[in-house]
């Protein structure tokens, strides 16, 4: 009898973990760079009260069988990667990845970190930092006092004119084979896991990876019709199992009845 | 012993099942290929019960529950996320799972794992033609053509295999991935499938039919429980009347 009462949880837990998924997403909408969450839900394993193909004796088997499920549960919170739209801003740091890719960030304990956020900002000692101070890498050269002009070519060729004359460089991106596997720990940081594979480097615009386009950043790939309409089921499922769970309460209090 | 009291407890704890069902669809209306169940009570038949005039066949049905999985299409949704697939029409993608066991599902909803293989959201390889399906990220994003040729940079890399079933109800499994321990299902590959990329079926759960089915458990459950009431009440007066 409780086994539905517990199913109907399962339902209600898991619309639960789904509305926070979809509030998350919804708070991050205008957040440069963020990748939307995504909920996955599988169904539980089943409790076989009388197999399919059992023998009833006599050569007859069951055509099927009892297969009472115990509800769903969340497998993962898998990140989606597609292209954020990308908005025009001028600034000459400012560069938005239009295809895969991830620029390389040193963390503040010594790690490495990667961010499709691309609003870059020059630090003090000429080192390129991004917006909240970590120091980027991707074979990013620190900048020569007395900047004039930085060029950067979709191909990831920067040219920094400045007083003393002209440096170049090339940046260098990042993939990986399961970008959904890497490990989000906010801040638009992701560090690599055991799930997301080695990181992998090369050149923009080559092998698959993405171009480089200046004056640009790339907003977040949350659609916000979608999440609303996401978030009206996930709203009624819950709802709807919690029916369940009062109709199960209901029989419970019949049987409760039935000895006077 | 009262016969009445007997098939009104049978029938309570059918009902049970079938509100389990229920409660199982209703938790499911957001699993992606999540297949029904439905539920079916049955009546079956006790053996005739002996009297004392040898000739008297008291005959009676008790109820029992059956949960059926018929096989069904949820509706489509356009997710865009390039490694979602759905199968237009009949038929299972294939993973294997852990030991090597094959499941079945309608669930198209897969990744590229640390080392670019295709599979599913537990970890296990989408089955192809010629196995697991290995993407190479140089080449680029892959595309799906609707008979579930993958392919990266125009290059086919494998197929992937949709399967039928000739006994599907000798199947196991609740919901969304399905095994065939017995090898009695009846597999067979589809010559011409259709799959569709950046698609995901969903869930063939309505919830309105649960919900009406759900009314209808409770209204029964109570109405089974007055009749053993009214069973327990001539089974006192019995008593009463013939107590000395």
């Amino acid at each position: 009898m409780n086994l539905s009462l517990y199913t109907a949880a399962t339902g209600m837990e898991a619309q639960q973990l789904q509305l926070n998924t979809i509030s998350n997403n919804l708070a991050n909408a205008n957040t440069i760079g963020f990748k939307r969450a995504k909920i996955e839900f599988q169904d539980m394993l089943y409790q076989s009260k009388r197999e399919a193909g059992a023998q009833t004796g006599e050569g007859n088997s069951l055509p099927s069988g009892i297969e009472l499920g115990n509800g769903t549960q969340v497998v993962s919170t898998a990140r989606v990667f597609t292209q954020g739209s990308i908005k025009q801003t001028g600034e000459q740091m400012d560069i938005a990845l239009d295809g895969e890719g991830f620029i390389e960030v040193r963390m503040p304990d010594g790690s490495t970190g990667y961010t499709r956020d691309g609003a870059l900002k020059v630090g003090p000692d000429g080192q390129i930092m991004t917006s909240n101070g970590y120091t980027v890498l991707s074979n990013f050269q620190p900048m020569a006092d007395g900047v004039e002009a930085v060029t950067i070519l979709s191909s990831g060729d920067v040219t920094v004119r400045s007083a003393n004359g002209e440096q170049t460089f090339r940046i260098q991106l990042t993939r990986f084979n399961n970008p959904s596997g890497l490990r989000s720990i906010g801040g638009n940081i992701y560090l690599e896991t055991e799930g997301s594979g080695a990181p992998e480097t090369g050149n923009p615009g080559e092998d698959g990876f993405g171009r480089v386009l200046q004056g640009y950043i790339e907003s977040s790939n949350v659609n916000v019709v979608e999440e609303m309409v996401n978030l009206i089921t996930a709203q009624r499922a819950y709802e709807i199992n919690s029916k369940s769970i009062q109709a199960s309460d209901q029989m419970l209090q019949t049987v409760a009845q039935l000895k006077r | 012993m009262s016969i009445g009291l007997t098939t009104g407890a049978n029938n309570l704890q059918t009902l049970e099942k079938w509100q389990a069902t229920i409660a199982h669809n209703l938790a499911n209306s957001s699993t992606p290929g999540f297949q029904k169940a439905s539920f079916e009570v049955v009546g079956r038949s006790l053996r005739p019960v002996q009297s004392t005039e040898g000739t008297a066949d008291a005959r009676t049905l008790i109820p029992t529950g059956m949960a059926t999985r018929p096989i069904g299409k949820g509706e489509i949704k356009i997710t865009n996320n390039p490694y979602d697939m759905a199968i237009q029409g009949e038929g299972f993608f294939s993973v294997q799972g852990e030991g090597g066991q094959v499941m079945y599902t309608r669930d198209g909803e897969f990744h590229l794992n640390n080392e670019g293989t295709l599979v599913n959201k537990m970890g296990y390889p989408v089955m192809a033609g010629g196995g697991a399906i290995e993407v190479q990220k140089e080449e680029g994003p892959i595309s799906v053509a609707p008979d579930g040729t993958v392919s990266q940079n125009g290059q086919a890399i494998e197929r992937i295999s949709v399967h039928r079933f000739n006994n599907p109800e000798m199947l196991h499994g609740s919901g969304s991935y399905f095994i065939d321990p017995q090898n009695a299902a009846g597999v067979e590959l589809i010559e011409n499938p259709i799959v569709r990329q950046n698609q995901l079926e969903m869930s063939t759960v309505s919830p309105l039919r649960e919900m009406v089915s759900m009314m209808e458990v409770s209204r029964a459950y109570e109405i089974t429980q007055k009749l053993i009431e009214d069973d327990e009440e001539r089974a006192q007066k019995a008593i009463q009347t013939f107590s000395v």
